[in-house]
């Protein structure tokens, strides 16, 4: 009904944001690149320029979102726009396609804002997912989150808020090449600023703890970037973007007396 | 560069390929008349000299702001008129204006 008073006639607008996961030619779905085949047209937020010539061989109409970032511009307001010309076509009856790096509902503001926009004003949207930056670590690095558990949080958050963390558990920081941008118009970090989330981390793990700076392989020619450092060393690494950090277990797992009481009294009952 | 392009897309996809000796790698980029200077990079896993080649070597990757919304509406509110947080406070010229850039 909104849709019909935006628009004053019937629209066809529909919008999908599908991941193409991170390696070139390795990730894609084939549901994926059927979307992006056959919309309209195709909004591309790839983190490769590589990439992004591949996904101009898939459809006549892709559109970079990359002219929209710029240093010293806050990023928010750089999302805002993505947002807006994904939406402007989507209303201009178009089958849109949002093309994102990875999956494009983790670690990524605009699929989100964008889907909720289009259904709030009528339109077909939804998301396709695909493998994220995460899901190549698990693999490249040869952990299961499901062992010891894992958080995952943006590095700058995880600085300027407390967080609780639990030690015992699997620490994944992204966008650690931004550690510490409170004005969000950055695209990158130093020294300084990674002392001060070092700093942090350090209530909890001993500065001697082995942790992995991780980039997963965008194109199929090289490896993924997996180096172990101690805590104390991360300011002085050269972190970009792209980089994770992944924070290994650095105690046992603390056993909960009084809820494994609990719960073998509940045993108790069932058997008896 | 296409042909570069459609190399690369087979090397992700392709197990022989993608796990392959260089000797195989190199027989494909020259079968697939892949430019020397490409193929070098290539064979040399040099991602960033590839893209540099194909003038492609600037790219932001950042997807995320450090707030979650509900902060920044907060902080945002009496002071930031340009950045709607609704879509309905959305100036219209500005959502065009970002189309036509987005399609320079």
């Amino acid at each position: 009904v909104e849709r019909t008073a935006l628009n004053n006639s019937p629209s066809t607008g529909s919008l999908v944001c599908v991941g193409i996961g991170m390696t070139l030619g390795s990730h894609i779905s084939p549901l994926a690149r059927s979307h992006i085949e056959g919309a309209d047209v195709v909004f591309a937020g790839v983190s490769d320029g590589v990439v992004e010539l591949w996904l101009a061989g898939m459809n006549p109409d892709m559109r970079s979102l990359q002219p929209y970032y710029q240093k010293g511009k806050p990023r928010i307001e750089t999302y805002h726009q993505m947002v807006d010309a994904l939406l402007t076509e989507v209303r201009a009856g178009k089958r849109v396609c949002g093309v994102f790096y990875g999956h494009p509902g983790v670690f990524a503001w605009a699929p989100h804002k964008a889907i909720e926009l289009a259904r709030n004003e009528g339109y077909e949207a939804h998301m396709e997912p695909g493998i994220s930056s995460e899901d190549c670590l698990y693999a490249d690095v040869g952990l299961d989150p499901g062992t010891h558990g894992c958080q995952h949080f943006e590095a700058s958050q995880f600085m300027l808020f407390r967080r609780r963390v639990d030690p015992s558990a699997w620490l994944m920081l992204w966008q650690v090449g931004l550690a510490g941008d409170r004005t969000q118009g950055r695209f990158s970090t130093d020294a300084a600023y990674l002392q001060v989330l070092v700093d942090v981390l350090a209530r909890d793990y001993p500065l001697d703890h082995q942790v992995i700076v991780y980039q997963a392989a965008t194109l199929p020619i090289h490896s993924p970037r997996i180096e172990r450092l101690a805590l104390a060393d991360l300011p002085r690494a050269t972190l970009g973007m792209a980089d994770m950090v992944a924070v290994p277990p650095a105690r046992p797992m603390q056993p909960d007396p009084e809820i494994q009481a609990r719960v073998a009294a509940l045993d108790r009952t069932a058997a008896a | 560069m296409s042909n570069v392009i459609d190399f690369l897309e087979r090397k992700g996809k392709d197990a022989q390929l993608r796990h392959g000796s260089s000797d195989d790698v190199a027989d494909a980029l020259e079968e697939a008349q892949v430019d020397t200077s490409l193929r070098s990079a290539i064979l040399a896993g040099d991602a960033s000299g590839l893209q540099s080649l194909l003038k492609k070597d600037t790219f932001f990757s950042s997807q995320m702001p450090s707030e979650p919304e509900e902060e920044r509406k907060e902080d945002d509110e009496d002071e930031d008129e340009d950045i709607p947080p609704q879509k309905d406070k959305r100036p219209v010229a500005r959502a065009q204006a970002s189309t036509t850039e987005a399609s320079a």
